[in-house]
This record gives C-alpha cells, structure tokens and sequence, in this order.
C-alpha cells in the first residue's frame, strides 16, 4: 500500500475517534449514547492499533 | 513474487519489513510501560524500586533493563485493593467489563480483568490466529468447550465472530452430544486441547460408530492449551483421526493470544509480533538469545492490553527460535516446535534432564499404543525410577513385545532413560477434557 493511502486512513480513523469522542461529550448523562460510544472507540482503537501505529514507523 | 495480499488478516502488520517491526516494538513499548507507569500503582513502585523511570528506555535494546515479573507477584498484588484483581490494575475498577482466571494448576490461581476495550483486541488477536489458519465467514464453528470462569476458548469465540463465521457455543452438552451436533449442522471447524481432539474422536468411533474423517465435514481444527498441536506425532494423530488440518495456537490467561500455526505449517509458529513482544532469556547466563535454534526461557510482553498490563513477563516456557522461514510470506518470527518445555517442568531423573513433551512425542508416534499415558517418576531406595503406563490399541494385543521393545528403544534414543513399562486395559488410563496431568513426580513427596 502506498504511503499517501495509508495517510488518508489514518486521518479518517483521526477524525472517527474526535467525532466519537464529541458525540460523548455531547450525550452525557445519556447512558444509551455513553455506552454505545465506548464499544466504537474499543473499534477505532483497534484500527488505530492495525493502521495508525503502522503509518508512524514506516 | 509477492504473495496475494488477501490471505492476511492485516498485511500492513503481518508483511511488515523486519526493522520498520523492530521500530514498531520499540514504539509499542515505550507507550505501554509509560502507561502502566501513569495508571498502575503495582507498576509505578516496582519501576521505581529497581530505579527505572519510562523515559530511560529509548532503544529496543534498553528494553533488557526494564525487570521482569513474574506469575508470584500477580498472586501478591491481589491481597491489596481494589478487590478482587489489586493494585497492579491501570483503569479504574467500574471500567472492568470481564473478570477470567487461571486455572490454579500451579498455585493460587491469577485473576484477569478486561476492559471492553482489551476484549475486542483479545478477539481482533484471535482474528490473525484464525484467518491465517483458513477460517472464512463462510466456516460454521463449533466450540465444544465449557464455557466458563476460564479464558480457555472465550475469545476464540469472539473472535470468530468478528471474523465473520457462524460460531456454535457446544457448552453444556456431553461429548457424544458435542459430535452429533457437529455432524448434524456440518459444521466445518471446531477448537478444543489435543487430549480433547483425540477423546471426541475416540466417542465418535467407540460410542457412536462414527468416522470422524468420513462422516463428519471438519476441515480444520484449531488445537490449543497443551503442547500435543506443536508435537508431530500428536499432530498427524489428530488429523488422520478427524482427515482434517490441525493446526497450533499458544496463549496464556496473563498475557493474551500470542502465537500460532499458518497454513503453511513450517513446522513451527508464528509469533504475533504486532501485538507481542517474545524474548528468549538464557536459562544459565539471562542473556537474551537471538540467534535460532537455542533453548531458553520465555519473557512476554502485551503491547496493548490496557486493565491488566503484562510487561516482561517471565513465563518459564521453554522456546527457541526457528531457524527457518516461513513461505506464508508473514514477517513475524517463527518460534521451533511451540512450547518445548517448562523451566520448572524439566526435571533431573537419574541425573538427567527430563522433558515430560519428549515422552509425550515418543508414545504419540507410535500407532499401535493408545493416545492416553501416564508417567510416575518415584523413588525406590535411593535410585530414581520412571514408571511408564501405556495402553495398546485394541486388536494390537497379540504384538505387545514388539511394540513394548520398539517403544523402549525409541524413548532411549529421544530421552536417554530406561523406563519400566506397564500396559493398561484400553480405555482404563484417566481421559482429560483440559490440562492434562500426565506426569507425575512423587519423588519429593516420599523423602
Ligand atoms: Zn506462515
């Protein structure tokens, strides 16, 4: 894969974490958001582990 | 020629270039140690203690400085708060979402807590182990373990899941159940130990009259929890027992999935150095071997797993590295025959060193014998003796003083020991579901 492509990925997954991370913010208090918020970050970890982590030592 | 990329889970991990993976360990490092630095207090002090602070280690080559821990200190840290797991945790207690343990085979057994966070990496690590050993969304898998307070098969169950396939939890059902279920819905993989493998094949045909390699459509069977999967002739038994591919997976409850067999079955496994860091220590000098090919003991790191952190453990698994490649076309290192033994499982039996996995691979080889044995090394007076019970195949019976000879000689040769043999009714030695408890050394108990 080439290096702008793997750019690309990992500002999406960037972006994916800060929205998650507003949505959060933003439903506070609402177990129903909170909860659901916290199993898609365990996801955008994963790919920020598989695809993020990779960009920064090539 | 580069291999299609499509056979890997993650290639962007799996094909990594060898240095750009160093730098990607050393990275990983650093970022765990920090963490369990700043979140755990069991950490922060034994850092400090042996005056280490996360900023000293810069190269991969620092990492040997940083101490080991071991299973004893696990067991400690749980006598502290906050219950049940102690201060060695870095998450606060309410972040918990799963509590496992060991079995306690060795002692007090060890809890584990799991954020939702480590789950989903402990079932995404299951992820590489199953796609590289041919699991497909189109697979229908069975699990045919108890599903409980051990990690045992949990997150292969997860893990299977995220992959895509159809996943049958075989918990609560009895052996004969297990098969027929497996035969009814076709199902085309199944997980369990070896000893397992062997006993449900053994139901299908004794109890059942069934032919796994025939009336069954297993193709693959994904061995794990004791060695026999990394020994070939337990392997070839399997797999002629069921006509499909066995292949190896090693992990353990403190650390995670770490190891396992490809396709192309090398003859060793790969390490899953994205997410592991493996070092082989010595077992004389402590120092660190690199080079293949030389036995010492195995001292694990979890790069990611955040609630419990697992850093430079010393396992007292006996690895080496292989010394040969793999065609899979997969950068992580491969380790020769998985677990070749225990640091404190290999034992002095009249003066020589004893692996129990040595015997084990003898009596497998030989068709004739039965897949169960038992060995008892006791004291008579003042001499060591190793008492080998072994059962023969049935309708085998009449060549028992070939096969008892063949057997004697063989185990010279692979052990360098004599063994009195006793030769048991088919059937009669103890059958094992998990952990088997094959070796015996009664020894210290007598004096
Ligand atoms: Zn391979």
């Amino acid at each position: 894969m080439d290096i702008s492509m793997l750019e690309e990925m990992c500002e999406l997954i960037k972006k994916m974490r800060r929205d998650a991370e507003a949505l959060k913010a933003k439903g506070k208090g609402i177990m129903a958001v909170e909860k659901a918020v916290d199993r898609i970050l365990a996801n955008v970890n994963l790919l920020e582990i598989n695809v993020c982590d990779v960009k920064e030592v090539l | 020629m580069p291999k299609d990329q499509r056979i890997y889970w993650n290639p962007l991990l799996e094909t990594l270039p060898r240095e750009k993976l160093r730098a990607l360990q050393t990275k990983k490092f650093r970022r765990i140690l920090d963490w369990a630095y700043s979140n755990s207090p069991f950490y922060r002090n034994f850092y400090k203690e042996a005056g280490l602070e996360p900023g000293d280690i810069k190269t991969f080559e620092d990492i040997r400085k940083v101490p080991k821990m071991e299973k004893g200190m696990m067991r400690e840290v749980q006598q502290k708060d906050p219950f049940p797991y102690g201060d060695m945790i870095a998450v606060p207690i309410e972040k918990v979402t799963a509590f496992r343990q060991t079995s306690g085979t060795t002692g007090t057994p060890v809890y584990q807590a799991c954020t939702w966070d480590d789950w989903e990496w402990w079932a995404e690590t299951w992820c590489y182990i199953l796609y590289a050993q041919g699991y497909r969304e189109s697979d229908r898998v069975f699990l045919p373990f108890g599903y409980n307070i051990f990690v045992a098969f949990w997150a292969a169950h997860y893990g299977a899941e995220r992959l895509g396939c159809e996943v049958i939890p075989g918990g609560a059902l009895n052996t004969e159940a297990r098969i027929l279920r497996m035969k009814d819905l076709k199902c085309t993989a199944f997980m369990a130990t070896p000893t397992y493998i062997l006993g449900m094949a053994e139901t299908a045909k004794n109890k059942l009259g069934l032919d796994p390699a025939r009336d069954l459509d297993i193709a693959m069977i994904t061995s794990a929890g004791e060695p026999g999967g990394c020994i070939p002739a337990t392997k070839k038994r399997m797999e002629e027992a069921w006509g499909a591919k066995v292949y190896d997976h090693i992990g353990l409850t403190e650390v995670g999935s770490w190891s396992y067999e490809c396709t192309e079955q090398p003859g060793g496994q790969h390490v899953l150095e994205a997410y592991f860091l493996v070092e082989i220590e010595d077992l004389e000098t402590g120092e660190i071997i690199e080079k293949p090919g030389r036995n010492g003991k195995m001292i694990i790191t979890s790069f990611d797993r955040l609630a419990k952190p697992s850093i430079r453990f010393d396992t007292k698994d006996v690895i080496r590295w292989a010394e040969y490649d793999c065609p899979c076309g997969r950068t992580f290192r491969l380790i020769d025959g998985g677990i070749v033994g225990r640091a404190d499982d290999i034992t002095k039996v009249k003066g020589v060193l004893l692996a129990p996995t040595a015997i084990e691979a003898v009596v497998r080889s030989i068709p004739e014998l039965g897949p169960e044995f038992e060995v008892i090394v006791s004291k008579k007076g003042e001499l060591d003796d190793i008492l080998l019970r072994v059962e023969i195949m049935p309708g085998k019976e009449g060549e028992e003083q070939s096969i008892l000879s063949h057997l004697k000689d063989q185990l010279r040769v692979r052990t360098n020991l004599g063994y009195r043999v006793e030769v048991h009714p088919y059937g009669s030695l103890p059958r094992y579901e998990v952990k088997a408890k094959r070796f015996k050394d009664i020894r210290k108990k007598e004096t």
